[in-house]
């Protein structure tokens, strides 16, 4: 059973939209066929357990067996807005304005779940390094 | 939205427009007569009427999600009324104030609420565009949206139903306000610009197969090619100069027409000497500030030239030499201002001050005004008929016409004695109108 | 009628020259006869024909002024009564063309607020123009000024056309007062006074705009010792400006609104009447009086700069820049809350970070705005 932490994508054609999430990775084995009513309250599993420390204990049992693409996630922590807003405030004509990018994330969440194994994906990794999280990836490549 | 918008004679309704058949709509308009028809009906005329005029590119349902019916109004206090009293004696006695012999106090004036029914309308951007003057028609002030021409806070915003918030700022391409603005091109200025069209397909063609063909040849090309064109604006210069003494020539006594033919010569000369100098090579902006430095060095010297006259500019000229390139090219010009003034009417060749005025203007002029075929309207700008019949500025807009930006304050108010929506209509029809939009609720 | 500039003043700024257009008009008539001449042979509708007849004839007599305008006057239609004023539609007498700022004008509100430093409040009661007028000026001028720079290209005869059209407000000369532009202690009028409220008084008790506005949020009228205090309305406008948030409040729930205040309170310029007080009661000590206001004027001024960085400080708070290197744009990271309050029992509420989950987006609803409602600067 892996966590990830994961962009879930909204928005519409050609305007994207993300939600930060945190997801199971893969389905797991041993609750798969625990059935469809009740609430998972084993406490070995880590994510589990601190959802519980968190009184978030509302994840259904369906949700930590199955982990669909666009299914609801165990948490969403944070948002990103890929498509950049151009910036008309510069004091200084000369130099070209950098459009920014938003992102919105809870810190101490992202932290929290890192901490307890969570698995980043390579875009999540870089919007968490940007917040300083996590150090940059290795880049196991060069770009040709 | 159906193009039904016309103009025309028959129904006589007055439209968001310059035209010159809403002028005259507007004009001999006169309030429909009330007399033997039904309240329901004189709602409904005066509904039609002033929808015709507020917001007819709006479709009904939208408009009337719009309305609002809180109207917005200030008072205009004034301090030392306030600092005066606390306001009991307005309550004192038996409630409506202590009144003193002979102070009735200042005559009220009623605010005019219904005028501002259509008020949720002018914060829509084209309506918006229309009141600061930057389109001559809603209409038109749509399609600048559509088009992509306008900007709000910076970015571009395609969306005419766009509802302005206070303090937002919209922008115009200025080109496009200039030709919503300016009077309409003439055939022939017309057929000057297709000319001028096809002329740079040829040249471009043969500068694609020059480039191909000879590189080096290309950048000779360039100078000369603007070397030609500075040409050309100096000889519509002296053109300029031209019609100012013509339009000027009643006025003018007989001495200072020859004074202004003096400084003809003067340029004519100019142009004939300075054909090898830097200046002509020089972009147009810095040859006109030199132009413009000479009026005014000229002007600075008037006084000790007319005690020793010839000797300052010779000296001038022998100094000249030693300078630098872009200084001698302004001396060598100014050299020659001095020997037209003075060789040819040697007691009284300097201008007045209201001819260097004369001049300075023309000149400002021709370089923001210039003519230009390749604009799509009538060079140089002059406004279009009639415009000056529709010309006002609303104060809730704040408008910079020289870059064509507004910013949106606030929101129109009404106020004791005015309203600030601009609309034609008086309150017998603006009442009936804000009554139908409350359906029952009134 | 509003002052205007005088067409030479405006030369010298403005680059157009109107001679042009004054010489244009000897062809118009001709123009107009050509078309009437070419309606002869025209097969259309004989109502539309004589309708247009009558047009180019009023175009051609009456309405001949109107095509061109004359240089610092306005040209609008004529009234019924046949004279010519600062209104443009004959049919509405409430709507009155407004002068706007001339050129100079605009230039000196830049001067004085940007380069000698003075505060928009100062500014606005000096020149007499709104508050929100002198920001818009400065943004409008600041934007000209980098056009200028960059070498874009500017409607300039377009301007000068435009003020010679409209009224304008000229700059007074040095030393002498400036004409107010406008009105700048607009009191706007409270949805809450819209209704008559029969509220009886006993005659011996001064009932003042601190009581009404009190009747007019039913809120309790104030206990005796406290209204003691207040000698005049304006009295609680120095500690509203010092803190806005020590208005009151009545009401539970939806129905809370704070409690009217006078409108010695509410105006823009409330330092204004303090100062019209002062003057009053102490008419020969001009020089204290002035102090004292220039004083009040730097605690408002001080009170608000603080109010303004401390907004500021918390939006850096939870706001931070990150500008990457290698890359073209900055990001900026703001602090989302995931707890059981912020995301609520189920994880669903609405007002939780993120798009939700099993909830239909609205936006392609009939009614819902599909448009931006606004641009952010």
């Amino acid at each position: 059973m892996v966590l990830r932490i994961r962009l879930a994508r909204f928005g519409n054609k050609h305007q994207p939209f993300y939600n930060i999430v945190v997801a199971q990775a893969r389905p797991s084995t041993h609750c798969a066929g625990h059935g469809r009513s009740g609430y998972y309250r084993e406490s070995d599993e880590t994510g589990v357990d601190a959802m519980k420390e968190n009184q978030l204990n509302w994840t259904p049992l369906t949700r930590l067996s199955r982990s669909a693409r666009g299914a609801k996630p165990l948490e969403v922590i944070g948002t990103y807005n890929p498509i950049p807003t151009a910036r008309t405030d510069v004091p200084d004509a000369n130099v070209a304005p950098r459009s920014y990018k938003d992102i919105t994330l809870d810190k101490a969440r992202a932290k929290y779940w890192l901490g307890v194994g969570a698995q980043a994906s390579d875009p999540v990794w870089k919007l968490l390094n940007l917040a300083r999280l996590v150090e940059p990836k290795p880049k196991t490549y060069n770009k040709a | 939205m159906r193009n039904r918008a016309s103009n025309s004679l028959s129904k006589g309704k007055i439209r968001q427009s310059w035209s010159k058949y809403n002028l005259y709509n507007l004009q001999r308009f006169r309030s429909p007569a009330t007399a033997n028809r039904t309240f329901f009906q004189q709602k409904w005329t005066a509904k039609a009427l002033s929808r015709a005029y507020h917001g007819e590119q709006v479709r009904e349902g939208q408009w009337k999600r719009m309305f609002s019916k809180r109207i917005r109004s200030v008072v205009p206090m004034d301090t030392t009324d306030l600092a005066a009293d606390d306001g009991s004696q307005v309550s004192a006695g038996r409630g409506s104030g202590l009144q003193k012999q002979g102070d009735k106090g200042r005559p009220s004036r009623i605010i005019p609420y219904t005028q501002m029914a259509f008020a949720p309308l002018e914060r829509r951007l084209d309506v918006a565009i229309f009141r600061a003057l930057f389109a001559s028609s809603t209409r038109q002030a749509r399609q600048f949206v559509i088009h992509g021409a306008v900007t709000v806070n910076g970015q571009k915003m395609r969306h005419p139903s766009y509802l302005l918030n206070p303090g937002d700022l919209f922008q115009v391409d200025p080109d496009r306000v200039m030709f919503a603005t300016g009077a309409p091109k003439t055939k022939f200025e017309r057929r000057e610009g297709r000319q001028l069209k096809q002329k740079d397909g040829e040249s471009e063609e043969a500068e694609g197969e020059a480039a191909e063909a000879k590189p080096k040849e290309d950048t000779e090309k360039k100078p000369e090619a603007e070397k030609e064109d500075s040409r050309d604006t100096l000889k519509a210069l002296m053109a300029q100069a031209k019609t100012i003494m013509s339009t000027d020539k009643d006025v003018l006594p007989a001495k200072r027409k020859q004074e202004l033919r003096g400084f003809q010569k003067a340029v004519r000369r100019v142009l004939s000497r300075s054909e090898t100098s830097t200046v002509l090579t020089d972009n147009l902006e810095s040859q006109f500030s030199e132009l413009t430095l000479l009026l005014n060095a000229k002007r600075a010297e008037k006084k000790p030239q007319k005690q020793t006259k010839e000797k300052p500019g010779k000296e001038k000229s022998e100094t000249a030499a030693v300078a630098e390139e872009t200084e001698a090219a302004s001396d060598k010009l100014s050299e020659a201002f001095q020997a037209a003034a003075e060789g040819e009417e040697v007691d009284a060749s300097e201008l007045t001050d209201e001819e260097f005025e004369v001049l300075k203007r023309a000149l400002t002029q021709m370089r923001d005004n210039p003519i230009d075929h390749s604009k799509p309207y009538a060079t140089p700008w002059r406004p279009r008929d009639y415009m000056s019949a529709f010309a006002f500025i609303p104060r809730y807009l704040e408008v910079n016409q020289n870059i064509c930006a507004a910013v949106y304050l606030r929101h129109p108010v009404a106020r004791p004695g005015s309203a600030e929506v601009p609309t034609p209509f008086g309150e017998s029809i603006s009442t009936p109108a804000y009554g139908w939009y409350l359906k029952r609720r009134w | 009628m509003a002052p205007r500039i005088q067409s030479r003043s405006v030369s010298t700024l403005l680059p157009y020259l109107t001679s042009s257009s004054t010489s244009k008009s000897s062809s118009i008539p001709s123009l107009c006869s050509s078309s009437q001449s070419s309606r002869q042979f025209s097969v259309s509708a004989a109502q539309q024909t004589k309708l247009r007849r009558q047009m180019f004839e009023w175009l051609a007599t009456q309405g001949s002024g109107l095509k061109h305008h004359v240089p610092g006057e306005t040209n609008y239609l004529k009234w019924a009564d046949g004279t010519q004023n600062n209104r443009p539609f004959p049919n509405n007498p409430n709507f009155v063309s407004e002068s706007i700022l001339s050129e100079e004008l605009r230039n000196e509100v830049y001067v004085r607020v940007i380069e000698k430093k003075k505060s928009p409040r100062a500014v606005s009661v000096e020149l007499g123009i709104d508050m929100n007028r002198i920001a818009a000026v400065v943004r409008l001028v600041e934007l000209e000024r980098r056009q200028r720079e960059k070498g874009k290209s500017l409607a300039l005869p377009y301007a000068r056309a435009v003020h010679e059209m409209v009224p304008t407000t000229p700059l007074a000369p040095a030393g002498e007062r400036q004409t107010y532009h406008e009105p700048i202690n607009d009191l706007p009028v409270h949805p809450a006074t819209g209704a008559q409220i029969f509220y009886p008084v006993p005659e011996s008790r001064s009932f003042t705009r601190v009581d009404a506005g009190r009747v007019f949020s039913g809120a309790p009228a104030l206990e005796k010792d406290v209204s003691d205090k207040i000698t005049h309305p304006s009295d609680l406008a120095e500690n509203l400006i010092q803190r806005p948030g020590a208005i009151e409040w009545v009401g539970k729930g939806d129905n809370a609104r704070q409690v009217l205040q006078p409108a010695d309170v509410r105006i823009p310029h409330p330092q204004l009447v303090q100062l019209a007080r002062d003057r009053a009661a102490h008419p020969e000590e001009r020089r204290t009086v002035a102090y004292r206001h220039a004083e009040r004027l730097e605690r408002q001024e001080k009170a608000e700069k603080q109010r303004l960085q401390r907004s500021q400080q918390r939006r850096a708070m939870n706001e931070e820049t990150v500008k990457p290197q290698g890359s073209r744009f900055s990001f900026r990271i703001k602090d989302a809350v995931v707890t059981k309050e912020s995301v609520g029992k189920d994880g669903r509420a609405p007002w939780a970070p993120g798009r939700r989950y099993g909830v239909p987006t609205n936006d392609r609803k009939r009614g819902t705005v599909k448009i931006p409602t606004r641009v952010e600067i």
